[in-house]
C-alpha cells in the first residue's frame, strides 16, 4: 500500500476582533490508498477547517499558517492555482454536506454532471452523457433519470446524485464532510453503504468527517480524533475501540450510548471546550482531564507513535521506544 | 381506567392542510401528521417515541401538552380528558405536565436572568408562596440539576452558560413545579456527545427521586434504549411498533424497526443486506390514506399492503406491531 495523502503539522488560524482563533494547530495524519479514515470530534474542533485547508479553500480572515498537504508527492499548499484546478475533481473531490447547495434547482441532474465532466476533461459531449448514465447507475439511480430535476428526488437520492457528481472525473481521494448529516437514520445508512461499497469497488481513499462515533467505528479502517483544534489520537479502529490511549478518546467512548450494551452507564465529560482565541501553550484537554498534571498546563503534548501505527498526544503516553 | 396509568392517548389525530400551487390553481393536500395514535404511559415509566424527521413525534407531544389542538381523539391524564376539560381545571393539570424542548438556545428568554426564568413558573402557579420561599425553591431546582453552588448561576443570563448548562436550566424550569409528567422532545440532540450523557443521567436521576413519568422523544435508537422502559416506533404519523425496549431491540417485528435496529446494531450487516432491508424511497407528495404508509420502502410488501392500512396487532408481553405480513416473513427469515 502507498500513502495517498499526508498532512504534516498543519495549522490554520482565523483572525478575529478578539484575537487569533487557533482553529487547527499542528495536525498530522495520513491516508493510505484504498483506505477509509474517519475524522471525528465534537462541533467546532476543526474538522471542516482541516478539509478546507487540504483543498486550499480557506478564505480570509482564515489562513493556513504552516504545514504541508502532500497529495501523491506534491505539496498542495505550494501548488499554483492552475495545478490545483487540474487536481480538484480528477485527483481529489468533496462530497458536500448539503446536496441542496450542491445541486442547481433549475438544471436537470444529468446536465449538471455532464457540465462538470466537460469542464474538467477533454471528452466529447456524447462521452460525457454516457459516463453520466453510468455514474447515476453506480449510485443506484436509473440512468434515464438524468433528465429529472433535483426537486423530483428524495433527500437521500439528491445526496446520491451529489456523490455521483463528486465521482464524475474519477478522483482517487474523496472527502465527505458530514455528507449525511440531516438525513434520517435509514437514508443516512443507505448513503454510507453506497460510499463504503464504492470505496471497495473503485479502491477509493476516503476521509469521512463525522461526529458519529458508532457509525465511524463500524465502517472506517482508521480513525483520527480531534479535540479543540488538535489531533489527539490516530490509530486503527480496532486499536481505538480496544485500546484507546488519549483520555479524551476514552471519555468519548464512555459518553456514547451503545445499543449492544444499553445497561452500561454513559458518563459525560465535565467542563466545556476551551476558547480557541489566543489559547496558550498547553494540552487543550487539561481543563477536563482527570489525569492532568503541571506539565499539561504549560506545554503542548506532541503527537507521538506510542505503539506501531498508534499515535497519540498525551504526556502520560511514552514513546514506542520507551 | 387502570389507575397505574398516568397518560392514555386514544385514536389521536392531527391533520394539517398544506397549500401549494399558484394563486389561480390552489392545491390543498392533507398531511396526516399524527394518524390514529394510541399509547399509554404508566406512573413512573419512560415511554420513548422514535422515528425519522417529520414522522409526527413533536406534533404528538404538543397535543398531549395542549400546545396544539387535536383534529380528533382523546388524551386522558389522571383519567381526565384533556381535550374536553374546562380552563380552570386545565391550569391545575398543566402544572403537573411540563415540556422540555429540543433547542437549549431558543427556549430560554435571552433577556432574562436564570433566577427570573425559574421564578416565572412559580409566580404563575404558586402565587401565594412568600418570595423567600420561592427563592429557596429556585436554588433547590438549580442544585437538583447539578449546577453548584446555585448562587453562581442565579444572576447569569443564558448566553453566559454552555449549551449543556442551558439545557439543564430548561430542565430545572420544567421540574420546579414538581410535575408528575414530563414530555422531553429531543432534549439532547442539539448538544455535543460529551455533555449529552450528563443530561440523560440527570433525567433518569430525577425520575428516581421525584417518581417522574416521561414521554421521551428522540430519533436515536441508542439513546432511546438507554433511557426508556418501552419504545414506540413511529413512521409517517402512525405507531408501527410498540413494546418493551428489550423486545424492540432484540426482536424487532416491523420491517422499518428491523432496518433501523440493524443500522445501529450492525452497520456492516446493513451495508451487505441493504436491498433485503429497505427499498430506496422517493418523495411522495401525494400521500394517500390507503394502504400501509411504509409500502414505498418495504421489501416484504404484498398486494394487501397497497390497499389496506394494517391495524396494530398484539404479539404478547406488551409488544405490538402494525404490519400485514410480519408473521409471513418472520417465518421466512428465522
Ligand atoms: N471564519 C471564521 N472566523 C473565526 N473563527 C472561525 C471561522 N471559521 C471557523 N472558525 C472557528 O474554527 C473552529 C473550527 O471550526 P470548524 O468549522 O472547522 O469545526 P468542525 O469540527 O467542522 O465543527 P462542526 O462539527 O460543527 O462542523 C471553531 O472554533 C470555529 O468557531
Ligand atoms: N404547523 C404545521 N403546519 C403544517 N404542517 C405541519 C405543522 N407542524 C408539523 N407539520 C407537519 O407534520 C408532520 C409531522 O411533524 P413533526 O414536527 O411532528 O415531526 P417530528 O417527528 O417531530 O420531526 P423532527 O424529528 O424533524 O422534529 C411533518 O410532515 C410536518 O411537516
Ligand atoms: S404492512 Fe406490508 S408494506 Fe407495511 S410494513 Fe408490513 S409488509 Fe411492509
Ligand atoms: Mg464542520
Ligand atoms: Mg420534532
Amino acid at each position: 500500500m502507498s500513502t495517498v495523502l499526508s498532512i504534516e503539522n498543519l495549522s490554520t488560524f482565523f483572525k478575529t476582533d478578539k484575537g487569533i482563533v487557533r482553529a487547527v494547530e499542528d495536525v498530522t495524519f495520513s491516508l493510505e490508498e484504498g483506505e477509509m479514515l474517519g475524522l471525528i470530534g465534537e462541533s467546532g474542533c476543526g474538522k471542516t477547517t482541516v478539509a478546507q485547508s487540504i483543498l486550499r479553500l480557506i478564505e480570509y480572515p482564515g489562513k493556513v499558517v504552516s504545514g504541508k498537504v502532500i497529495l501523491n508527492g506534491k505539496d498542495l499548499l505550494k501548488a499554483t492555482d492552475d495545478e490545483l484546478y487540474s487536481l480538484r475533481w480528477k485527483e481529489i473531490s468533496v462530497i458536500p454536506q448539503s446536496a441542496m447547495n450542491a445541486l442547481n434547482p433549475v438544471y436537470t441532474v444529468g446536465d449538471q454532471i455532464i457540465e462538470a465532466i466537460l469542464l474538467h476533461e477533454k471528452v466529447s459531449k456524447s462521452e460525457a452523457v454516457k459516463r453520466t448514465k453510468t455514474l447515476l447507475e453506480l449510485v443506484g439511480i436509473d440512468g434515464e433519470r438524468q433528465k429529472s430535476f433535483p426537486h423530483e428526488f428524495s433527500g437521500g437520492m439528491k445526496q446520491r446524485v451529489a456523490i455521483a457528481m463528486a465521482l464524475a472525473c474519477n478522483p482517487k481521494l474523496v472527502i465527505s464532510d458530514e455528507s449525511t448529516t440531516g438525513l434520517d437514520v435509514l437514508t443516512q445508512a443507505q448513503v454510507i453503504a453506497l460510499i463504503k461499497n464504492l470505496q471497495k469497488k473503485m479502491n477509493l481513499s476516503v476521509i469521512l468527517i463525522s461526529h458519529d462515533l458508532p457509525m465511524v467505528t463500524a465502517i472506517c479502517e482508521k480513525i483520527a480524533i480531534m479535540y479543540a483544534g488538535k489531533l489527539v489520537e490516530w490509530a486503527t479502529t480496532e486499536e481505538i475501540l480496544n485500546n484507546p490511549k488519549h483520555p479524551y478518546s476514552k471519555a468519548l467512548l464512555n459518553a456514547t450510548p451503545n445499543l449492544s450494551d444499553p445497561d452500561r452507564e454513559v458518563v459525560s465529560i465535565p467542563g466545556s471546550v476551551p476558547n480557541l482565541v489566543n489559547i496558550p501553550k498547553c494540552c487543550r484537554f487539561h481543563t477536563r482531564c482527570p489525569y492532568a498534571f503541571d506539565r499539561c498546563l504549560n506545554e503542548s503534548p506532541e503527537l507521538r507513535e506510542v505503539t506501531p501505527g498508534h499515535y497519540t498526544a498525551c504526556f502520560l503516553e511514552g514513546d514506542k521506544n520507551g | 381506567m387502570d389507575n397505574s396509568v398516568l397518560l392514555k392517548v386514544n385514536q389521536l389525530k392531527k391533520t394539517f392542510i398544506k397549500k401549494s400551487g399558484t394563486v389561480f390553481n390552489r392545491k390543498k393536500t392533507e398531511v396526516y401528521a399524527v394518524n390514529n395514535v394510541n399509547f399509554e404511559i404508566k406512573k413512573g415509566e419512560i415511554l420513548g417515541i422514535i422515528g425519522e424527521s417529520g414522522c409526527g413525534k413533536t406534533t404528538t407531544a404538543r397535543m398531549v401538552m395542549r400546545l396544539m389542538e387535536e383534529s380528533s381523539g382523546e388524551i386522558l391524564f389522571e383519567g381526565n380528558n384533556l381535550c374536553t376539560i374546562k380552563n380552570a381545571e386545565t391550569n391545575r393539570l398543566r402544572k403537573n405536565m411540563q415540556m422540555i424542548f429540543q433547542d437549549p438556545y431558543d427556549t430560554l428568554n435571552p433577556g432574562m436572568r436564570i433566577v427570573d426564568i425559574l421564578m416565572e413558573p412559580l409566580n404563575a402557579h404558586e402565587k401565594n408562596l412568600p418570595s423567600n420561599e420561592k427563592l429557596k425553591r429556585v436554588i433547590e431546582a438549580i442544585e437538583s440539576i447539578e449546577l453548584k453552588p446555585a448562587e453562581d448561576y442565579l444572576y447569569r443570563y443564558p448566553h453566559q452558560l454552555s449549551g449543556g448548562q442551558r439545557q439543564r436550566i430548561a430542565i430545572a424550569r420544567a421540574v420546579i413545579l414538581k410535575p408528575s409528567f414530563i414530555a422531553a422532545d429531543e432534549p439532547t440532540s442539539m448538544l455535543d456527545v460529551s455533555v449529552r450523557a450528563g443530561i440523560l443521567n440527570l433525567l433518569l436521576d430525577l425520575r428516581k427521586k421525584m417518581g417522574l413519568t416521561m414521554l421521551f422523544i428522540t430519533h436515536d435508537l441508542s439513546t432511546a434504549s438507554y433511557m426508556c422502559d418501552r419504545i414506540a416506533v413511529m413512521y409517517q404519523g402512525r405507531i408501527v411498533e410498540i413494546g418493551p425496549t428489550k423486545k424492540i431491540i432484540q426482536s424487532p417485528s416491523h420491517p422499518y424497526t428491523i432496518a433501523l435496529v440493524s443500522v445501529v446494531k450492525d452497520l456492516n450487516y446493513f451495508i451487505e443486506n441493504r436491498e433485503k432491508l429497505i427499498l430506496d424511497g422517493e418523495v411522495d407528495s401525494t400521500r394517500k390514506d390507503t394502504g400501509c404508509t411504509f409500502v414505498t420502502r418495504c421489501p416484504h410488501q404484498e398486494k394487501v399492503c397497497h390497499s389496506k392500512a394494517p391495524e396494530i396487532e398484539a404479539l404478547g408481553n406488551g409488544h405490538a406491531v402494525a404490519c400485514h405480513c410480519h408473521s409471513n416473513w418472520l417465518e421466512k427469515t428465522s
